[in-house]
């Protein structure tokens, strides 16, 4: 009986989450942005590799991956951020919160649907812009770049997942996508925050939102850590603010 | 039209939400010239800038839709819409500056300015502030220097031209569609 309750929840959470026209934006970007950015930039790639300034040509394929990672951020804020929108303009108190904890009054079972449900969308997210990507470097770039390792590609995933799970994390903190999507966005484009403060302090490097990039990329800024531990440190810190963000709506009025 | 332009600067200084982004604004720049960064600290603080122009220009449409109410009251909607560009402006010039004077380069101020006022456009246009967000910062911080590194030859338009261009589009969308 508990074990059907919770699949169910977790087909409810998908449901839902597959019904919202901004969660499809996060899908379709996270699928496009990563083989589209291999076939952009295919021909700066192979004069780099040839003069020899693109530094470990098994990080090449994988280096795409990271602009993918926008579709996991949306993803992981509208599976918050939607709950608490409010359903009609005439209406501004009515929100689908109260509809959701009605049905499902225990606030952790429904912080872990939606964590499960999320993961889930997020993995084969993951999954597919994965190998598009890295055959499509194959096919574009061929023999310049060493075959991709499984291993790592599987790390990638990884990487997504907790990052969509890191950005649920957050906006189960702040109840506020602003908040979450400026922190996370701003951190994966030139200007990042994070890697501002490596320059700082080498401990920056673990960081969650950058440490997690050492799973699968050789090269990440000046400071080298093993696959392992950035993968351990990474589900620490996401587990730690998922705790964080679940306690917090337990005990917060919704 | 003075006195809906004074509206609507009432409207954009009694927000707690642009203070609150203001001050997180200031801090984070302020923080960050300790760092002290090799692109300088403007940058970063044009995040704050950008997200300052989409709330300022969202904030009516969110629960509630005040913007109905605001429509109720100034019917003309190219009346209401100017008068919402030139109050944004007069209102942010002076904390850009500040922001920009924080920030160490009082001469970004003019673009910082244009900045915000495009992401307002974005905002008018989308109507829906964490969607503008999400679309503005990735344009700007991911879009934009991805396309001027895999194109550097071609000349694009400079940044008024830009911002001119988004003001047209959001006043065009604004007066045309229903509220």
């Amino acid at each position: 009986m508990v074990k059907s309750g919770m699949v169910n929840l977790v087909q409810a959470e998908l449901r839902k989450l597959l019904w919202l026209p901004t969660a499809w934006v996060g899908l379709l970007l996270g699928l496009v942005a990563a083989p589209a950015l291999v076939l952009v930039s295919a021909g700066g790639t192979r004069r780099a590799i040839e003069e020899g300034i693109a530094g470990d040509p098994s990080d090449t394929a994988f280096q795409p991956l990271g602009i993918g990672l926008l579709g996991a951020l949306i993803l992981g804020v509208v599976a918050v951020s939607s709950e608490y929108t409010s359903t009609g303009e005439d209406a501004p108190r009515a929100r689908q919160l109260t509809t959701t904890l009605t049905a499902m009054p225990r606030r952790y079972r429904l912080v872990a649907a939606k964590a499960v449900a999320l993961s889930l969308l997020v993995a084969v997210q993951g999954a597919i812009t994965a190998v598009a990507t890295l055959v499509l470097t194959e096919v574009v770039l061929g023999p310049l770049v060493p075959p991709a390792d499984p291993g790592r590609a599987a790390a990638a995933v990884l990487y997504w997942v907790l990052l969509g799970l890191l950005s649920y994390a957050l906006t189960l903190i702040f109840r506020n996508g602003i908040v979450t999507l400026t922190v996370l966005i701003v951190n994966s484009s030139v200007v990042s925050v994070s890697y501002l403060l490596t320059k700082v302090t080498p401990l920056a490097a673990y960081l969650p939102d950058i440490v997690g990039a050492h799973m699968f990329l050789n090269e990440v800024g000046d400071v080298d850590i093993a696959p392992l531990t950035a993968g351990l440190v990474m589900t620490a810190w996401v587990t730690a603010l998922l705790g964080l963000g679940a306690w917090l709506f337990e005990r917060r009025e919704a | 039209m003075i006195r809906t332009a004074y509206a609507e600067g009432l409207k954009l200084v009694t927000l707690p939400s642009l203070r609150l982004t203001l001050a997180l604004t200031w801090a984070v720049v302020l923080l960050l010239r300790l760092a002290d960064p090799a692109g300088g600290v403007v940058p970063y603080a044009r995040i704050g800038t950008l997200v300052l122009g989409v709330l300022a220009a969202g904030h009516e449409y969110q629960a509630g839709g005040q913007i109905r109410t605001s429509l109720l009251a100034v019917p003309r909607r190219p009346l209401l819409a100017v008068a919402k560009i030139a109050a944004l402006a007069v209102v942010a010039a002076p904390f850009v500056l500040v922001t920009a004077l924080l920030a160490g380069e009082p001469g970004a101020t003019g673009g910082l300015l244009l900045d915000l006022l495009l992401a307002a456009a974005v905002g008018t246009v989308v109507r829906h502030p964490v969607g503008a967000t999400g679309v503005v910062l990735t344009a700007y911080e991911i879009g934009v220097p991805l396309i001027r590194t895999h194109l550097p030859d071609v000349a694009w338009p400079t940044s008024p031209v830009w911002t001119a261009a988004a003001i047209l589009i959001s006043v065009a969308t604004f007066c045309r569609r229903e509220a």
